[in-house]
């Protein structure tokens, strides 16, 4: 089996709600969950298309759609770089694509991350967790209490003293 | 009230007592008047009258009360929105055309305006202007450009990069209101998706990140503030629940933010303030330019770097510490950068004046380094550069040094055969001994910028000829090289890896030098000459011998007599050229012109100020590439030429007119300083000040010229001395010519 043709090979997944899905070899390689258990199972070397769809337990059928969707416009993108390369502190730099890609209700987005977060496709995550940094940024952390509906488990005590370390950061 | 009180206490300082008392006298009719008319429901009215008031009984003093009226009603026209907005939409006509202007110009500023980001790197501000003018015409358009210290010549790229996010006012909201709506097919420029969205101002509760002053490159994607109102309006099972996120996504999440943000996040609970100490792993480059936190009000201070280098210090590769303002305790802050970041490999320092012994611990401490940049250092001499390189030096690979005015060289014998790009721009007391020592210890040298480095020799360039064989990149640009000869400038074409070459402004410059450039540097690829040699020195013969460079993809000759269009013609051979700049190219025609026609790589052809092109051959040139999928566009700058705007049809064609004159600039910047005197070399410079800035210039414009004619509301009383002054000003603007 060439190549090329392992590549292009369709693979299933199927969804929470059991929605089979069939997507090329290469575009799901984007998911790394996928991409190892593909690997580790040995299906890679297997020719005959596998009659077992690969269950993704956590993601419902219009989400995993999505997640679909985002890898099939991104699976040629150039391989995503490690870790250890430059890694900023920035959400100016979210594709066009993108950007339309995630005008989602709230809902869909926070769906979408955990997607993201369980198949691991770095990508996705990044682009999911940068739309979510624009959403809290300029926000108060009683803000972000308020908005999110977030318990402060600290004492006022200790929430003054850190708030005293940090003023500066304080508007 | 209170600005009776400010207006006495001017009173104290004021020279001139009686007129001070009559302006006293001005004001008081004015508060005595807004009295009358029951307070300031009836501001504008009481405004109006009172204006009418003073112009009968107090003409003469009127003019000093300018400054004093004017802050006064400066407060009041910000209440006016608010009582004109009263119930129904804002009419106009219910006030006079002044107090309207401002009235609804405050109401609708920022409907006005729109972000525009996802800009292409290679756009400028009068192209993107020149874009979005089709929804409607535009009052301003600021397009920031990414904070770099370049040398005059442009030692990096020559369109330094914008930031990518631009924002833009339109004269009609709804112009603006249809830019927001544009498809994202319409907006597709550079090959790039541009995304517009509506601009909140901070001071109308907008979330965004607002700057301290610039509000151009603000982050605000349209996403983020639907988003957030969505959040505050839909019910509670439609929100994003932060709180139930893995606490490797919300790790991630924070890691976006701001540095002063991912650290006030601390505070929100305890499982945040684990994350976002956390998420500082992630983050292994800080540019602390860009964290807005820091400004002008608020420089940055030793403490703050200590707080964010504890936090990040470990995990950084790379730190850029240039272009923010400051108040560090220099040497503590390197004291904390070496501390808490052992693994860096990349440092900008440029702007940190230290001592020798602070700088050398801070070398010792960097053993991964591989890039350093110390930039414009004026006064940082050459002893301290030698203690910072004395421990890191034979291990890097980058150096830049630019404008480092007491920098020597005495240290250059500390680099090793590891370096491959070295910036020396502007250091131009570099000595002949310095490129010696360059040359014996960096062979493996593959970039060498030395603009300016005016005391290189002609043995330095045969030197470096012979021992740099892997040498791509040499810069040269300058008027003021007292050592070198034409002859001994002969010595590049002996560099045969050579693949870009600049000598703008370089007066050495001559026939001889360039046809054996072109005989003997097969892969140079790109070539400016710009200003280079003199009018007798360069001719048509050895412009001519460059089409022989056949992997030539940039070309620059601006401003050289020596192209006319039978050069052209014979440069029509250099099949792959991209980009070529004829600015100022007074002796080219039409027929140079279509000369580029065979040229099928053509990207960018500037033609500002060649005044002899017509509309004929820029309609060919326009006919001659039409619009296709995949094609790409192709910018072609008309400013300065014969061309005529309104008889240019770009319908069907990639070609993407720019009517900018970038020549005449260059040509403004010239009269001025001998230091800014090459600018053409930085295309940024002359770009920040193109047309663009035009309509500001004609405002300024009228405004001296209602200084000088009107003489009224300017605090000067002297008509003598006011038109002197006017006259003054007008001409440092460039407004008069003697």
């Amino acid at each position: 089996m060439t190549e090329t043709a392992a590549a292009e090979r369709n693979i299933k997944i199927s969804s929470s709600d059991n929605e089979v899905f069939m997507v090329p070899r290469n575009v799901i390689r984007l998911s790394t969950t996928i991409n190892t258990l593909l690997q580790d199972l040995g299906l890679d070397e297997d020719d005959s298309t596998n009659p077992e769809p690969i269950p993704v337990q956590n993601v419902t059928a219009p989400i995993l759609k999505k997640v679909i969707a985002w890898c099939q416009y991104h699976y040629q993108d150039a391989a995503p770089t490690d870790d250890s390369d430059n890694r900023e502190k920035r959400t100016d730099d979210i594709a066009s694509w993108d950007v339309e890609f995630l005008k989602v209700d709230q809902g869909t987005l926070f769906e979408l991350i955990l997607a993201a977060n369980y198949l691991d496709i770095k990508g996705l995550l990044d682009v999911t967790c940068k739309t979510v940094a624009n959403m809290i940024k300029g926000k108060s952390p009683e803000e972000i209490r308020r908005t999110f509906n977030i318990k402060n488990d600290f004492t006022p005590e200790e929430e003054e003293q850190i708030r005293k370390e940090n003023a500066w950061c304080e508007d | 009230m209170d600005f009776n009180r400010s207006f006495r206490s001017n009173l104290g300082s004021a020279p001139n007592a009686q007129s001070q008392q009559s302006m006293f006298k001005a004001l008081r009719r004015l508060h005595g008047q807004n009295l009358e008319s029951r307070g300031l429901h009836d501001m504008t009215e009481a405004f109006q009258s009172f204006v009418t008031r003073a112009r009968f009984f107090s003409i003469g003093k009127l003019r000093r009360t300018w400054s004093h009226s004017a802050a006064e009603f400066m407060k009041y026209r910000r209440l006016l929105p608010m009582l004109l907005a009263d119930g129904e939409a804002f009419d106009g006509g219910e006030t006079d055309d002044f107090d309207a202007s401002i009235a609804f110009q405050h109401t609708s500023r920022d409907d006005r305006k729109i972000v525009v980001s996802n800009i292409s790197s290679r756009v400028t501000q009068s192209q993107l202007q020149s874009f979005f003018s089709q929804y409607g015409k535009i009052t301003s358009c600021i397009l920031p450009r990414e904070e770099k210290k370049t040398s005059v010549f442009g030692t990096l790229p020559k369109h330094s990069r914008n930031c990518g996010t631009a924002t833009i006012t339109f004269k009609k909201a709804e112009h603006a209101e249809r830019a927001k709506n544009a498809s994202p097919e319409e907006l597709k420029f550079y090959e790039q998706i541009m995304v517009v969205s509506a601009y909140v101002s901070k001071k109308r509760g907008g979330k965004g990140l607002v700057l301290s002053d610039d509000v151009g490159s603000r982050e605000d994607t349209p996403l983020s503030r639907a988003s957030s109102t969505q959040s505050l309006a839909s019910g509670s099972e439609q929100m994003f629940n932060l709180g139930g996120v893995p606490e490797k996504v919300l790790k991630r999440v924070i890691s976006f933010l701001p540095i002063h943000e991912t650290i006030r996040l601390e505070r929100v609970n305890k499982k945040f303030m684990e994350e976002s100490i956390k998420s500082w792993e992630l983050v292994n480059r800080l540019v602390l330019a860009r964290e807005t936190v820091f400004s002008k009000q608020r420089p940055m201070r030793t403490n703050h770097l200590k707080a964010i280098l504890t936090r990040a210090g470990v995990h950084l590769r790379s730190l850029d510490m240039s272009g923010i303002v400051h108040l560090l305790d220099d040497r503590r802050a390197l004291k904390v950068i070496a501390t808490c970041c052992p693994n860096l490999k990349e440092i900008d320092i440029s702007g940190t004046h230290a001592t020798a012994e602070a700088l050398e611990e801070l070398g010792e401490s960097l053993v991964h380094l591989e890039q350093l940049s110390y930039r414009g250092m004026e006064t940082t001499g050459d002893k301290a550069f030698y203690f910072l390189l004395k421990n890191c030096g034979h291990s890097l690979k980058f150096v830049d040094l630019r404008n480092s005015k007491r920098l020597h060289g005495r240290s250059f014998r500390l680099f090793g055969s590891q370096l491959e790009s070295l910036y020396l721009d502007g250091s131009s007391k570099i000595d002949p001994m310095a490129f010696e020592d360059l040359c014996t210890s960096c062979g493996g040298l593959k970039e060498l910028r030395i603009n300016e480095c005016y005391k290189i020799t002609d043995e330095n360039l045969s030197m470096i000829a012979r021992r740099m064989e892997d040498l791509s990149i040499l810069t040269l640009c300058g008027d003021g090289f007292k050592s070198l000869t034409p002859a001994g400038l002969i010595h590049i074409s002996h560099m045969k890896n050579i693949t870009e070459l600049a000598l703008d402004y370089n007066t050495l410059v001559n026939d001889e030098l360039l046809v054996s450039i072109s005989a003997g540097l097969p892969f140079l690829s790109s070539l400016s000459l710009a200003n280079a040699g003199n009018d007798s020195s360069i001719t048509a013969e050895g412009v001519s011998a460059i089409k022989n460079l056949k992997e030539l993809t940039q070309l620059d000759v601006s401003s050289l007599a020596a192209v006319n269009s039978k050069v052209m013609q014979q440069l029509g051979a250099l099949k792959k050229l991209e980009i070529i700049q004829l600015r100022n190219c007074t002796y080219l025609g039409d027929e140079g012109v279509r000369a580029m026609l065979q040229m099928p790589n053509i990207r960018h052809v500037d033609l500002s100020g060649s005044i002899l092109v017509s509309n004929d051959s820029i309609q060919e040139f326009i006919k001659a590439f039409p619009s296709g999928p995949k094609l790409p566009p192709i910018t072609l700058v008309v400013g300065g030429t014969a061309a005529d705007a309104s008889k240019l049809s770009v319908r069907g064609s990639r070609v993407v007119v720019d009517f900018s004159d970038y020549s005449t600039i260059v040509a403004m910047q010239t009269s001025q300083t001998s230091a800014s005197k090459f600018a053409i070399g930085s295309a940024s410079d002359a770009e920040d000040c193109s047309d663009d800035d035009f309509e500001a210039l004609t405002a300024q414009r009228s405004f001296y010229i209602d200084a000088v004619c009107g003489e009224e509301e300017s605090p000067i009383t002297d008509d003598g001395k006011l038109a002197e002054w006017a006259e003054k000003e007008a001409r440092s603007l460039g407004l008069i010519k003697d």
